[in-house]
């Protein structure tokens, strides 16, 4: 599977020094798919995973992503785990939003004002594409491509979703060990993609009592649907595209 | 206009992991300016991930198949340089799957990309069918989406695109 990541970065001041950072925030994300990568026999998480490495050898990259992993897992009541019902290690539910969010962070620090990272789906945005208004970032609707639930306009943000409709149940309940049903799709808004892409995870977890849940842990809004393809949502903290359709 | 476009488009190839394995990254300048087309030089990094490159006679939309590896720059191919306005449609790579080669084509008017084809996609097995007639036209329409004037780009579940993104990323790459 390729999970496809792009960065727009609208009218940089200065090009060179934009394209630079851009490399660099790349160059991230491949470091974090080799520690990450579950399909590595060689990578850090395969070898921790093995039992081959024990916890006080581990990087400070991997001991950060379980330490929101066991934080996610506490808060959700067990819902979100970083252990397969097989057993097998995988940090999937944290890292690609983690990673992403310190690629964008690459850019922060190189001074990138405004730009769009889209990690698979998952979104980071910063300033304004063009002056006067936000990002405007279309969330699919699960059951149809051609259609978007809503449009959310923001300037600085981070948009996550988890959805069972293109890759299959692949998110699991922790508490039961088996696929996480009740949900298509989860979409939390939150300040920094980390938060948005674990909360989007635990809501898919949790099914439908994730949605309110999310709201006290850093979720600034939370759309979910439902397997009857009802549209479930705490959408306070939304700022709807005018003509987007009402939720 | 002047506003300039950077698109970078990091394409990893694993299986299900959530950040994939090994990966191309390419950086595409797309800018209004049609004199800056000429410096768009796009990079493709992580050998060994060179792409079979295609490349198209716009006006007859035919292809024809060439080496080349997935960072060709836009006067390596037969593109030739179209960068006004206008219609043109451009034939990106194949894209070797695990299911199967993939390739599309992508129409432009001006720099704005008007439709995405799927002149090749996986079909040998049935479970192929089943998974390129609901990925192709969800991404088809997401790249479509993503540059239409409604939204700058959209949220949705982790897609499972291995070469699709891939020939898009070498159409725009060819259009420069």
């Amino acid at each position: 599977m390729g999970i496809p990541m792009s960065v727009d970065v609208p009218a940089p001041a200065d090009p060179r020094r934009a394209e630079r950072a851009v490399r660099t925030a790349f160059a991230r994300l491949h470091e974090a798919d080799r520690r990450f990568s579950r399909f590595r026999s060689e990578s850090e998480v395969s070898r921790f995973g093995a039992g081959d490495l024990r916890p006080e050898d581990l990087s400070a990259d991997l001991t950060e992503v379980l330490a929101l992993a066991t934080r996610a897992g506490l808060a959700s009541g067990g819902a979100f785990t970083v252990r397969r019902p097989d057993g097998t290690l995988d940090t999937d539910g944290v890292v690609k939003g983690w990673a992403a969010q310190r690629a964008a962070g690459v850019l922060d620090a190189a001074g990138v004002g405004a730009f769009c990272l889209n990690a698979g789906g998952d979104v980071v945005t910063r300033g304004e594409p063009v002056p006067g208004r936000g990002w405007r970032v279309g969330v699919r609707d699960p059951s149809d491509a051609h259609r978007f639930l809503v449009v959310v306009e923001q300037r600085d943000g981070a948009v996550a979703t988890s959805g069972t409709y293109e890759r299959g149940a692949h998110v699991w309940d922790g508490r039961t060990g088996r696929a996480a049903s009740g949900l298509l799709s989860a979409t939390v808004l939150a300040a920094d993609l980390t938060t948005a892409d674990v909360l989007a995870t635990c809501v898919l977890a949790l099914g439908r009592d994730g949605v309110a849940w999310a709201a006290g842990q850093g979720a600034t809004a939370v759309l979910a649907v439902d397997d009857d393809g009802r549209v479930v949502g705490d959408t306070a903290g939304l700022r709807l595209l005018d003509g987007a359709p009402a939720v | 206009m002047s506003t300039m476009r950077w698109r970078g488009t990091l394409i990893y190839t694993g299986t299900v992991a959530a950040i994939g394995a090994a990966g191309i990254a390419r950086f595409v300048v797309a800018p209004d300016d049609a004199t800056a087309a000429a410096g768009s030089g796009s990079v493709a990094t992580d050998g060994g991930q060179g792409a079979t490159g295609a490349s198209s006679d716009a006006s007859s939309g035919a292809s024809t198949a060439g080496t080349g590896s997935s960072g060709t720059d836009a006067a390596g191919t037969g593109s030739d340089g179209t960068t006004d306005s206008g219609t043109v449609t451009v034939v990106g790579s194949v894209e070797p799957t695990r299911y199967g080669d993939v390739q599309v084509s992508v129409t432009f008017d001006g720099d704005r990309i008007t439709d995405v084809q799927a002149l090749q996609v996986p079909d040998r097995e049935r479970r192929d069918q089943q998974i390129s007639s609901m990925s192709v036209p969800v991404l088809a329409q997401e790249v479509l989406d993503a540059q239409s004037a409604q939204v700058d780009t959209v949220s949705g579940a982790t897609y499972t695109s291995e070469g699709y993104l891939a020939s898009v990323q070498s159409a725009i790459d060819q259009r420069g």
